[in-house]
């Protein structure tokens, strides 16, 4: 620095590359200044390192929400893991070199092992597994909300597609799924009949060919399709807009056709208000009707419309069909030899006990545990399925025998990812051969097989924390994020094969392949077995304390099928879609 | 991990763009990468280097990407900065350890201003007019702040080096 004048102002420059924005002026200041001097570069990289230090030491929310997001979808090891490297010659010692030689999918493997892995060896002490980062116990849900950002969770979507019956939509991509909330736009099919539910509290019915709008919470507009529409008292003031006319509900029932070139409207109960086109504010009475485009009044417009109670009969009637032939299919099914276990849609359960009808031996039935619920499974009233979304929810079962692949199938309705992991299919002690077949928080799947529970593999949990010991070697098998919040209520078909012949997991959903990978060497392992395991949460009768992970699935699971074979795509497909309630 | 990492990643492009927004962009494109690339990360390595590298690639891909007037520093400046920084690119724990001693020594006013200005994260003109200053005069204040920050942690740091020396 020349002088203290050039020192004032480099200052100032400084602080605004790092407060704010220099203007242009200033920014070719700034870069002449450190051109010509290396002193001012070493005041430049003093003041930024002094504000990076700053920034760790107050991380800014921006900060913290920028990677939270995306971290999640990666999965890396503690930060203190990888960062050891870094602290070796002063922090850690030499113990934590074990650390570093761990591959990144040991750790995350072990990581979820470690979970709940608290019937370990003595010396690791529950003390210590208790400190680990992502142990996802009662006691660590402030990890779990920095894991998760923090930050409360959102949707978009104005209304709820309830339930539809025979719909056919204009093509593949544009097909919406029963369950699925309805963001504003467009909701367009050819035929068939869609039950929507508006925020607000109205119902539509609607029949096909049909083509809405919808623009909020409360308001729809309906260029075609005929449609019945109850709007209870909460929701008066729901607007239907149709042929430039506003049909302002005051809490009732009214039809409006507007099929065929039509435009009239209904009112079966209470009383609506017309406003527009040649309306003033006109009421419009129980019993009484009227065209919006001055064309004449058909009379058999009523008798026309879709009535919600023959509706629900209907789609009675084709659930019991499709459970039919489920049933039918189950049936088949539970002969072929390769089966484990098949725990299929029942009727409904004798007691606590779901039936393993598999007619092999390897498996008991399963046991419901705890205050799960059944409640209205896949075929909706002709079968059940099992809910635990509470934490001591579980059906357990024991499978003995040794086995060469694996194929886990499942149908599951998940209402939310509230833990760290959410279980499936967990066996308990997770020794050689052992799977866990899991859904973690960010909707990826998760399924691995512990390879070799002697070896002594160490997990850090911070420069100032000892390694702690875990038992053994295994790989989880991630797919790409499958499930997301606007799935909740819909159900999902779920599906790993583990193929220790032709070294490959593949995860499927609904059907299709979600994701493959190789099994390396390392993790290679062909002698299978399960043990005591549970369907929905993960048992762990053999640990030293109270304490257990948390990973009940908040969800419902009306189907567990289990074979001792690596099934085909095309296999995985038939299951789909004999088990997939239209 | 990759969240612990945020502010070291910040800073480092910070400095090298010396734009705030342009460097929460670049950041954000440095985080994609590194998830899309987690599988190629070498256990043993340091994540920290490999994140940096990756951010290094990112910024190149920035600049040449930039019209040259809407960035601060020409080709050279640029090299100058990113080979001073080839060192030790961050502050370690250690002096983020130094850093939170040095904070307890800030007056009232010292202390709330950084809060205001990191822990909040409020604009400098937000906090200008809530103290009735011109927004310079608090990008000197915060300025004057970092220097005396800096300087207590050299001294710090070097005196921690001598105890270590002696023993």
């Amino acid at each position: 620095m020349r002088n203290n004048i050039d020192s004032a102002e480099l200052d100032r420059l400084i602080s605004f590359s790092i407060d704010q924005s220099l203007s242009r002026s200033d920014a070719q200041k700034l870069n002449s200044l450190l051109e010509n001097s290396a002193k001012a570069r070493q005041r430049y990289n003093d003041l930024h390192e002094t504000h990076t230090a700053l920034c760790e030491l107050f991380p800014s929310k921006i900060l913290r929400d920028s990677a939270s997001a995306l971290a999640e979808a990666a999965s890396f090891p503690s930060r203190e893991a990888a960062h050891s490297s870094f602290m070796l010659p002063n922090k850690i010692g030499p113990m934590i070199k074990w650390v570093t030689a761990l591959s990144v999918c040991i750790l995350i493997g072990l990581t979820g092992f470690l979970i709940g892995k608290n019937r370990g060896d003595a010396s690791i002490g529950l003390a210590d597994l208790t400190r680990t980062e992502p142990v996802s116990t009662t006691k660590d849900t402030s990890a779990k909300t920095r894991a998760w950002g923090g930050v409360e969770s959102t949707l978009a979507g104005h209304a709820v597609l309830r339930k539809t019956i025979n719909v056919s939509w204009p093509n593949t991509d544009s097909k919406i799924t029963d369950g699925s909330l309805l963001p504003p736009g467009s909701l367009t099919f050819a035929s068939g009949v869609a039950v929507i539910d508006f925020f607000c509290g109205a119902t539509l019915v609607v029949e096909g060919p049909a083509q809405l709008d919808v623009i909020s919470d409360w308001a729809v507009s309906v260029e075609n399709g005929r449609i019945e529409a109850t709007v209870p008292p909460a929701a008066q003031g729901f607007t239907v807009k149709a042929a430039g006319t506003d049909i302002i509900d005051l809490g009732t029932r009214f039809a409006l056709d507007m099929s065929e070139g039509k435009a009239q409207v209904a009112v079966i109960d209470g009383e609506v208000l017309l406003r527009g086109n040649q309306f003033d504010d006109d009421l419009l009475q129980a019993g009484e009707q009227t065209s919006l485009d001055r064309e004449s009044v058909d009379s058999d417009l009523l008798s026309r419309i879709p009535q919600l109670d023959a509706i629900e009969q209907q789609s009675t009637d084709d659930r019991k069909k499709q459970y039919f032939t489920y049933r039918h299919f189950m049936k088949e099914l539970a002969a072929d030899p390769r089966l484990i276990a098949l725990f299929p849609a029942e009727k409904d359960f004798n007691g606590r006990c779901y039936p393993n009808i598999a007619q092999t031996n390897y498996a008991s039935a399963g046991q419901l545990l705890g205050p799960v619920e059944t409640v209205p499974g896949r075929f909706e009233k002709e079968s059940v399925g099992v809910l635990m979304s509470r934490p001591g929810s579980r059906i357990r079962t024991k499978i003995d025998g040794t086995f060469s692949a694996y194929t886990f199938s499942c149908w599951a309705k998940i209402n939310s990812l509230k833990h760290e992991y959410n279980a499936l299919f967990l066996s308990d002690g997770y020794e050689n051969g052992e799977p866990h077949w899991q859904i973690r928080h960010d909707g990826k799947l998760m399924f691995s097989v512990m390879v070799d529970d002697s070896q002594k593999l160490f997990y850090s949990t911070g420069p100032s924390s000892p390694p702690i010991q875990d038992k053994g070697l295994h790989h989880v098998y991630f797919s790409e994020s499958v499930w997301k919040p606007s799935m909740s209520a819909q159900w999902v078909h779920l599906a790993a094969v583990y193929d220790p012949a032709s070294r490959s997991v593949t995860h499927y959903v609904n059907g299709t392949v979600a994701c493959r990978e190789e099994i390396k060497d390392e993790f290679a392992i062909d002698t299978l077995q399960i043990g005591a395991a549970e369907i929905g949460n993960w048992g762990q009768p053999f640990r030293k304390t109270p304490d257990f992970a948390v990973r009940n699935l908040d969800g419902v699971i009306d189907e567990m099928i289990i074979l001792n074979a690596a099934l085909s795509s095309d296999e995985i497909h038939d299951i789909y879609v004999v088990g997939h309630a239209h | 991990m990759l969240e612990a990492m945020q502010p070291r990643l910040y800073g480092f492009i910070l400095k090298r763009l010396a734009d705030r927004d342009q460097a929460l962009e670049v950041l954000q494109r440095t985080n994609l990468v590194i998830c899309q690339k987690a599988a190629d990360y070498r256990p043993g390595t340091s994540f920290e280097a490999w994140t940096f590298t990756i951010a290094r690639f990112q910024l190149m891909a920035w600049r040449k990407n930039r019209s040259r007037n809407r960035l601060v520093f020409s080709d050279t400046v640029y090299e100058q900065i990113d080979r001073k920084s080839e060192q030790p690119e961050v502050a370690d724990d250690a002096w983020v350890d130094v850093l939170k001693d040095c904070v307890k020594q800030l007056n009232v006013d010292e202390s709330k201003l950084l809060e205001q200005r990191y822990k909040e994260d409020l604009p400098l003109a937000i906090i200008a007019s809530t103290m009735n200053m011109s927004i310079d005069a608090i990008g000197m204040r915060l300025s004057r702040i970092r220097k005396k920050l800096g300087q207590c942690i050299q001294q710090k740091l070097q005196n921690n080096t001598t105890h270590y020396d002696q023993k």
